[in-house]
């Protein structure tokens, strides 16, 4: 009986080795969001993770700026009780208003210990004057010093500053306009990986599919900023960037070693539909398959012609990718919101973007193949920007920068028109550099 | 980098299409294997689906050593032993007094006009024991010594049970290529 039912065995086993039956398509349906509902943790995780960055980056830097904020507010003064004599009367103020009324608690009777105040000083002429000061004369000029008493100019703002009247003739203040000494011009290096992806309205079926495949990758940006403050608060800014934008066109595989059997003779045999225009081949040597069944390749060697497994075809990737590189002009205005040793800016602006490569390669072990060309791309789009820059100066002329920074692209890569359908690209980076003013 | 190596990073990254394609190539003859292993289609579904998540929760843990399409079958497999195991209380398992001898010796016939539609019918109408410890034996190349550990029987049962199988699959093949014979011949 064994050797009789091996034999029935061997018919069974060869019979159905390779036997394939199409299942239905709802078990994927099923299998899909199982699978996405295990992953989604980890989305969220990462998601949350980064958010958290986000907020602590931002909550301290919020208190570090407070914090050397308050130690503005509450200085210490102190006085030589020697040199110091009472005020005659009330006194016209040498500073200007708006700086006195920012700093009155310096000024403060209350603020200053008794044990530290002469005799002399205990007087209220002293206080007198400055709150006579918080009422600012008509005239604008206020460094007229034919209103200054010699006395007060001796009083000396700071954090611990002593009163010499051999030293000083009139009152010294620090340059709280931020206008930090003449530097108005700074030169940035700036670099940023950043995000690409896009707003999409409409529907657009071959386009929706084709962009369901479609995988954002990392792209980067970064170059050399000029720029000019044009007073305490604005500055403009210009200068070069050299930034790619690319998508992974996942499903597309490649295949090398199709040249001998290309009768096209170098003409592009593939056109694939993507959603930032049409890939056409331009290497003769190259295969491409959507193993997705997504219809994105237009070609003449479709499956029914060509098998590039069973014509041993070199595999190459399972995707391809699409790059594209711009020399960006912008012109972007800075506004300092918090003028501190760590400055906060909003930023924004608008930028002209030149096309300087449009590639499309397959990569295999390393090496980047050269596939084709995205057609129809415009030479020249315009994107703005709006960001938040933080800026820390760590020496004299230097400071180092770190700008979270949103792009939107006002005009899109291509100018086909999609039917039914509306694509905005945006970008998003986190630039980081270090900026040198002089 | 070879291409199933870079469809199975993808999907250890979480990459939707690269787990489309993983689940397209392989689907079809994974579901044949499943329609093997089950009497009727919908649990050759659910075998599917809970193989192929089981198969994507484990990725992780295929070492590139050894054939894939192996490795991602044993997983059908051992998911159809599950549901075996969770309804073999429910499965009515004909007594060998049931069962006639083939007619005809085995080895004389002609199974030439048998296909594997054919094969995969007759197969999916034996009983769920016999079945499983035929597909094991037959199919799978597993040992009585190991199918006893698998289907939890032992060894004398792994035994009969696929002697059984034999003799009801020579008997149907046997009745179906006479059958087919006279169809062909009028």
């Amino acid at each position: 009986m064994d050797d009789r039912g091996a034999n029935i065995d061997i018919v069974f086993r060869n019979g159905l080795k390779d036997y394939e039956v199409l299942p239905p398509q709802d078990v994927w349906d099923n299998i899909r969001p199982a699978i996405r509902k295990k992953q989604l943790p980890l989305v969220i995780f990462r998601a949350a993770a980064m958010i958290a960055v986000v907020l602590s980056l931002s909550l301290l830097a919020y208190r570090f700026s407070r914090e050397i904020s308050a130690e503005l507010e509450n200085p210490v003064i102190a006085l030589n009780p020697e040199s110091v004599t009472p005020l005659p009367g009330a006194a016209a103020a040498i500073l200007p208003y708006n700086e006195v009324s920012q700093n009155r608690g310096v000024f403060s009777r209350a603020s200053i210990p008794d044990d530290l105040v002469p005799e002399a000083v205990k007087t209220d002429n002293i206080f007198a004057a400055v709150q006579n000061i918080e009422n600012p004369p008509e005239s604008d000029d206020v460094s007229d010093k034919n209103n200054t008493p010699a006395e007060l100019t001796a009083l000396s703002y700071g954090r611990a500053s002593y009163f010499n009247p051999d030293e000083e003739n009139s009152l010294t203040l620090p340059d709280n306009t931020g206008s930090k000494g003449p530097n108005r011009w700074s030169i940035s290096a700036l670099f940023a990986p950043t995000y690409q992806s896009r707003i999409t309205s409409g529907e657009n079926e071959a386009v929706s599919r084709a962009m369901a495949a479609e995988q954002n990758i990392v792209n980067y940006s970064g170059g050399l900023a000029l720029s000019y403050k044009i007073n305490r608060r604005f500055s403009i800014q210009s200068g070069l960037y050299y930034s790619t934008i690319g998508k992974e066109l996942t499903g597309i595989t490649a295949y090398s070693g199709f040249g001998q059997q290309n009768n096209a003779k170098g003409n592009p045999v593939f056109a694939v539909t993507t959603s930032n225009g049409t890939i056409r081949t331009s290497n003769s040597d190259i295969f491409l398959k959507d193993g997705l069944a997504a219809d994105r390749i237009q070609t003449y060697y479709n499956n029914n012609v060509f098998d590039p497994v069973k014509e041993s075809l070199t595999y190459l990737d399972n995707s391809v990718r699409q790059n594209f590189s711009y020399l960006e002009l912008p012109v972007i205005l800075r506004y300092k919101v918090i003028d501190r040793a760590l400055d906060f800016n909003i930023i924004g602006g608008v930028s002209s973007n030149l096309l300087v490569n449009n590639s499309v390669y397959a990569s295999a072990d390393g090496s980047k193949t050269q596939v084709g060309t995205t057609e129809g791309l415009n030479l020249i789009t315009f994107s703005s920007s709006l960001g938040m820059g933080m800026e820390y100066s760590f020496a004299n002329n230097l400071s180092l920068n770190l700008e979270p920074t949103f792009r939107y692209y006002i005009s899109p890569f291509n100018d086909i028109d999609i039917p039914g359908m509306k694509i905005h690209p945006y970008s998003f980076g986190v630039f980081s550099g270090i900026t040198y003013k002089f | 980098m070879s291409e199933i190596k870079n469809i199975i990073s993808g999907c250890l990254k979480g990459n939707r299409r690269d787990q489309e394609l993983l689940y397209r190539r392989h689907a079809a003859r994974l579901y044949a294997v499943c329609l093997q292993y089950s009497g009727n289609d919908e649990e050759a579904r659910d075998i599917l689906q809970e193989g192929y998540i089981k198969i994507f929760e484990n990725l992780a843990n295929y070492k590139h050593e050894g054939s894939f399409e192996g490795w991602i079958r044993r997983i059908i497999v051992n998911t159809a032993l599950e549901k075996y195991r969770s309804r073999h209380n429910l499965y009515r398992v004909d007594d060998i007094d049931d069962i006639p001898e083939p007619d005809a010796d085995p080895d004389n016939e002609d199974y030439s006009g048998l296909e594997a539609v054919d094969l995969l019918g007759i197969i999916r109408e034996l009983p769920p024991k016999y079945r499983m410890v035929f597909n094991l034996f037959a199919i799978e190349g597993y040992s009585h010594k190991e199918i006893s550990r698998m289907v939890n029987i032992s060894e004398g049962t792994s035994k009969s049970n696929l002697s059984r199988a034999r003799a009801i699959l020579q008997r149907r093949v046997g009745s179906y290529t006479g059958l087919k014979k006279k169809l062909l011949n009028g």
